[in-house]
């Protein structure tokens, strides 16, 4: 890994941690972003209890924009993908944070941080699945 | 007041949380995928991101118990459940086959959308499909 690599991965962990300490100081609200989704587009609130999820959602999508706007956006690409592996990622992404209330936002960044046992747990578990899922892909990819 | 103050606040905390996850790469699968292949080409960023994440977050969460109440709330609304059941390990598991998989998780794909791609938009929908499932199965079941 060269060094900007770092730095950048650096920089962004720490955005990363102080978005979520904002959101909780000012809100007293755990920044999951899969529950934030799934209440903010569920219908079972008033809309104006879901206001802040929706400017949460849209900041989520300005922030690199705003980093594109200032020059320092990055060279993103669509990997383009095959379509069926993207729908199943998505849904099985979807399943999986719903059943297991969060996702790594929620278990991992802010969870873990208050030593929340179910978060510690939840991400050992999606670690674990995680790794051995992408590991096995790619040696599948590898042999063929 | 309060509730515009809140509204500009969960704002900024998204475009920090996003601007966060495009500067440190994370809105690339490809990167999140080099992470969970242990046997590829490994790629070490999503464990620096995670940890600079979880310094501040441990800190600052640690340093909010001074407060009674949020800044613009009135309560602190955390998970209170504390127990480990089948749910929580099974839906965890599932998340992190779909993870493997694609390499996004919720925050990075909805952030991926700000860059026009259309495999976000397919992810985004296919993720509010599957909560939707959970939920209309669930709400059968219960």
């Amino acid at each position: 890994m060269d060094l900007i690599v770092i730095t950048d991965s650096i920089v962004g962990g720490l955005f990363i941690g102080v978005a979520a300490v904002t959101l909780y100081v000012f809100l007293g609200r755990v920044a999951g972003i899969s529950g934030i989704t799934w209440q903010a587009v569920a219908l079972e609130n008033e809309i104006s209890a879901n206001i802040w999820r929706w400017c949460f959602i849209g900041g989520l999508i300005m922030g690199p924009l705003l980093l594109g706007m200032l020059g320092l956006g990055s060279d993103y690409e669509s990997l383009n993908r095959s379509p069926i592996i993207v729908l199943v990622s998505g849904v099985l992404v979807g399943v999986g944070s719903k059943i297991g209330s969060g996702c790594t936002s929620g278990h991992a960044v802010c969870g873990v941080a208050r030593l929340s046992k179910r978060s510690i747990v939840a991400t050992a578990c999606f670690m674990s699945s995680g790794i051995l899922t992408a590991t096995t892909l790619g040696l599948l990819s590898d042999a063929s | 007041m309060n509730s515009v103050m809140r509204s500009v606040v969960a704002l900024i905390s998204g475009c920090l949380f996003g601007t966060g996850l495009a500067v440190s790469g994370m809105v690339e699968s490809q990167n999140v995928i080099g992470f969970l292949n242990v046997a590829g080409d490994w790629n070490g960023s999503l464990m620096i991101v995670m940890v600079m994440a979880l310094g501040v977050t441990s800190v600052g969460f640690a340093m909010s118990t001074i407060l009674h109440t949020p800044l613009l709330a009135e309560s602190f609304l955390c998970p209170r459940k504390n127990t480990i059941d089948k749910r929580l390990i099974v839906g965890a598991i599932v998340f992190g086959i779909g993870w493997g998989v694609g390499g996004w998780c919720p925050g990075p794909a909805i952030s991926s959308l700000s860059y026009g791609d259309s495999d976000a938009v397919l992810f985004v929908c296919a993720m509010l499909l599957g909560m939707w499932i959970v939920d209309r199965v669930e709400g059968r079941i219960g």
